[in-house]
């Protein structure tokens, strides 16, 4: 065979491996990534629960609402200021603006209540 | 003349580069989450440092260790999935005291560094 | 021998054999096929060459990878473990990008080995251009494994520069040897039949010579700019003085270069024997001495690959002065004379232009340019010289936020204030028997220094002045603390020219970063708002505040909405401020409970006052500053339309840096 022939063979060969080899190598990540999405997604799925620090900034039990500054809700939430509602009014009692408080999250996102705080001494 | 000087400086050449090269530490460590040598009054969950440069995972490690040399992290050290320039580790529930932050990392650019410091849990 | 010399020495061989690689690769290509004896015999003997050189490229390259894996895990005997080599061919990228190199040189092994028949023109392009295009991406993937990649945010201009530059000393410095080769076989009586060739691959060779050139000058800019960035890196750092070795052996390189193709190369087609072939001879000598010149520049750009980049370097300035004309503020009677001076040198310039152009009598004419670039540049650039240390360009290794600043003013009180005096001006109790009184911090002299120069005179201290050396007193974070603190003196009297809107376009006092939080939520930076949100940073002191905050707070949406984060920053810094502050009014903006002692000492500097505000624009600059004894608290729709204002800028001013210079 004539070497330009050869060339060329390696050359397409080199191509469509080259060529195949992202495609497969690129839907695959596409597909992990789809994956990985789902699954930051998918503890969405039924009832959970979260205990995490924060502070109370505002209480008003009338509308059934409390404002906490909190850190992080793995899987949930990014920390911020955030409404709450209870799912108690008893809940209410003693808690004053100001308060450090740790509290019990429970739900399936984004339908969740308060169910406790604990004020951190 | 000019071969032999030639010959002489290239034989030279490699000893004068080593002595560069050995002169070599460089800090790459950006910043981090607690601050190097800061007092902090709540525990933190977690040890986050952040690079000038992208991090080879395989070879990028970190430690913290307690006053006593003790390990008090979770090992569970890892490059950021999202960030590959923040190395991050988890800790346990730590009491108030001094910890070292020992960490050894390699750039993309197959760089060494290494670096520690310390900060402080106050009772 | 130390592992990293050894390193250095298979970096170095394994780099000048895939240059040369290239560079035989395109000579053939550039010759072309020729039916003389003389000139086949060469070529044969160039791709003799070609295959010996490709197995010591691979055979280097495996010494490399062993190096690798050795320094990355930090044991000497991990360079000959399968575990750690296949976690570096397999995890790194560097790994990667050495699997797919060594992959191409295989191949080009596998052609060159090749006996293939190619007396056909088309085969033969074939051949020789598969070779020369495996032998390129062999040499230019180099770069997606080196200092480029690791370029942040987006590393592919540096790599694709980086590549540029390394294909152009491949097609060059790798080409040298073989046409020298090609020179002395045509300069021999009994090789006289391929005396025309020889002459004719000279010429192409020299033109595409000349074009390598100017790639790798372009290129190697490019790299400059990338990797080292700034004069004194360049001076200051190992990096950088590589990199001006490597530029000073360029420069008889160059000259040799420039030799032969001026004088040597159209000399050859001249008279065979008392001509032509004398100069082909000499060609021949001078290339082989350009090559041998050039294998050590390649020696130190392997070094360079072996040495961090200039730009993540603390440089080191090596001179006793530095330029500024910052000097000329303080100086006004000099300004006329760097004036002169610079025009001087402008037109010794234009005269060093014009006697490239013009092409007669360019003795006289290059002559009298440099005596007047000399002599402009000696008239005007003393008058911007002032003094510099070698940490004058050394980055701060405290950022410029406020937690250092108030530690730095309490350093300051305990140390300093005798003689500085206690805000700075220079008044200390003990000033009085220096024999130079204290210089006013305050003053913006202080912001013409570096934060370099400040560390600088802390450490060392200023003996004429009878300053103390507070080196072994204070620990290096100790002093970058005041350094930071003496800045932030500095800014405050700049401060005060800040007028009681924002100043459209025109950012440039520089926020100390703080970091806080509320309660129990995890600390927060000033860092993290940039590029998001602006931020209206409030020191207040109950109860004078309240009627304020109740404003802004009943306004937070709006606020909110036009992106801006209020926060809210006790004055006496009580770790129960949101109770304090109580139920009513509603306030959900931020109040720090954590961090508000460094943030109220650090921003009280700015304004000494019960209740300041400070409008911190989305790079990171203060542009407004809010205290009741120099401005009166903004009004709510002023205030809005200041927003506004910032909402419309576009970003042209990169993000403050946290280091100041």
């Amino acid at each position: 065979m004539r070497l330009w022939k050869v060339v060329l063979l390696v050359n397409l060969a080199l191509a469509l491996g080259i060529g195949g080899g992202y495609l497969w190598w690129g839907r695959r990540t596409e597909r992990l990534e789809r994956e990985l999405a789902q699954a930051r997604a998918a503890p969405a799925v039924g009832q959970r629960e979260w205990r995490v620090r924060g502070v109370v900034r505002a209480i008003l039990p009338d509308i059934n609402l409390m404002v906490l500054s909190h850190e992080e809700i793995p899987g949930y939430m990014a920390p911020m200021t955030m409404g709450f509602r209870a799912a108690s009014p008893k809940i209410y009692d003693g808690l004053q603006v100001g308060d450090a408080v740790r509290f019990t999250v429970r739900g399936t996102p984004p339908d969740v209540l308060v169910t406790a705080v604990d004020r951190i001494p | 003349m000019t071969k032999r000087m030639i010959a002489a400086a290239s034989l030279a050449l490699p000893v004068l580069l080593s002595g560069v090269l050995g002169a070599a530490a460089h800090a790459v460590l950006d910043r981090a989450d607690p601050r190097v040598g800061s007092t902090v009054s709540t525990a933190p969950s977690e040890v986050k440092l952040w690079f000038t440069e992208n991090l080879e995972p395989a070879f990028s490690t970190i430690r913290v260790v307690d006053a006593d040399g003790r390990q008090v992290d979770r090992a569970d050290g890892r490059v950021d999935a999202d960030n590959p320039a923040l190395l991050r580790i988890t800790l346990s529930l730590l009491p108030a005291g001094t910890y070292r932050v020992l960490w050894r990392v390699v750039s993309v650019d197959t760089h060494v560094t290494e670096g520690e410091f310390t900060f402080t849990i106050a009772s | 021998m130390s592992l990293e010399t050894l390193g250095f020495l298979a970096r170095w061989a394994h780099l000048a054999l895939a240059v040369a690689v290239v560079g035989a690769c395109a000579v053939l290509l550039v010759g072309g096929r020729s039916d003389r004896p003389t000139a086949r015999a060469w070529e044969d003997h160039v791709l003799r060459w070609l295959r010996r050189l490709v197995l010591l490229a691979l055979a280097s390259g495996a010494l490399l990878l062993a190096y690798q894996a050795a320094y990355l895990s930090g044991r000497a005997a991990a360079a000959f473990e399968g575990r750690t080599l296949a976690l570096v061919l397999f995890e790194t990228q560097a790994g990667h990008v050495w699997l797919v190199r060594h992959g191409v040189l295989l191949l080009l092994f596998a052609l060159v080995s090749l006996r293939a028949d190619v007396d056909r023109p088309l085969d033969w392009v074939a051949g020789r251009g598969q070779a020369l295009v495996l032998g390129a991406g062999a040499l230019g993937l180099v770069a997606a494994g080196g200092h480029a990649a690791a370029v942040k945010p987006d590393p592919w201009p540096a790599v694709t520069i980086d590549a540029v530059h390394l294909l152009a000393t491949g097609i060059w410095v790798g080409g040298l040897l073989p046409l020298a080769l090609l020179l002395r076989a045509a300069s021999r009586e009994e090789g006289a039949d391929a005396r025309p060739y020889a002459v004719l691959a000279a010429r192409r060779f020299s033109r595409l010579a000349l074009a390598a050139v100017v790639a790798l000058v372009v290129s190697g800019t490019g790299n400059v700019v990338t990797q080292i960035g700034s004069v004194a890196a360049l001076v200051g750092t190992p990096y950088g003085r590589l990199l001006l070795a490597k530029l000073g052996l360029l420069l008889p390189i160059l000259a040799l270069a420039a030799v032969n193709r001026r004088r040597l190369v159209p000399a050859l087609s001249g008279e065979a024997a008392t001509v032509g072939r004398p100069a082909m001879r000499r060609l021949a000598r001078f290339v082989t001495a350009e090559a041998m010149l050039a294998l050590l520049v390649v020696a130190i750009g392997a070094a360079l690959g072996m040495t961090p980049p200039a730009r993540h370097q603390q440089p080191d300035w090596p001179f006793a002065f530095r330029l500024s004309l910052g000097a000329l503020q303080s100086a006004p009677e000099l300004r006329l004379r760097a004036l002169i001076g610079s025009q001087v040198a402008v037109v010794g310039m234009a005269a060093a232009l014009a006697a490239l152009v013009i092409r007669s009598r360019r003795g006289p004419w290059l002559a009298s340019a440099a005596v007047l670039a000399g002599l402009g540049l000696g008239l005007g650039l003393p008058p911007l010289a002032i003094d510099a240390y070698p940490t004058t360009y050394v980055r701060p290794r405290v950022p410029y936020q406020a937690a250092s600043i108030a530690q730095g003013a309490r350093l300051y009180r305990e140390h300093c204030a005798a003689c500085h005096g206690r805000s700075g001006a220079g008044d200390g109790d003990r000033a009085a028997t220096l024999p130079r009184r204290p210089p006013d911090l305050r003053s913006p002299h202080t912001a013409q220094h570096t934060a370099g120069d400040l560390f600088w005179w802390i450490t060392g201290g200023i003996p004429r002045a009878a300053m103390p050396a507070f080196g072994d007193r204070l620990g290096a974070e100790a002093r970058w603390d005041l350094v930071n603190f003496v800045r932030a003196l500095g800014a405050d009297t700049a401060a005060r020219t800040l007028g009681p809107g924002v100043e459209p376009g025109r950012p440039w006092l520089v926020a100390p970063d703080f970091t806080f939080a509320v309660g129990p939520t995890p600390a927060r930076a000033l860092k993290d708002y940039r590029g998001r949100r602006i931020v209206l940073l409030v020191l207040y002191t109950l109860p004078d505040s309240r009627p304020r905050l109740a404003q802004l707070a009943a306004n937070y949406n709006v606020l909110a909405l036009l992106g801006v984060e209020v926060v809210a920053v006790p004055g006496d810094a009580a770790p129960d401020a949101i109770r304090r502050l109580g139920a009513d009014p509603l306030i959900l903006f931020p109040i720090v409970t954590e961090g508000a002692r460094e943030i109220a000492a650090a921003y009280g500097l700015f304004a000494r006052a019960p209740h300041a505000e400070f409008l911190i624009d989305r790079q990171g600059y203060v542009r407004a500053r809010w205290a009741p004894e120099t401005a009166p608290v903004r009004e709510l729709n002023l205030l809005l339309a200041d927003i506004q204002e910032l909402n419309q800028e576009k970003a042209a001013t990169p993000a403050a840096d946290e280091h100041v210079h």
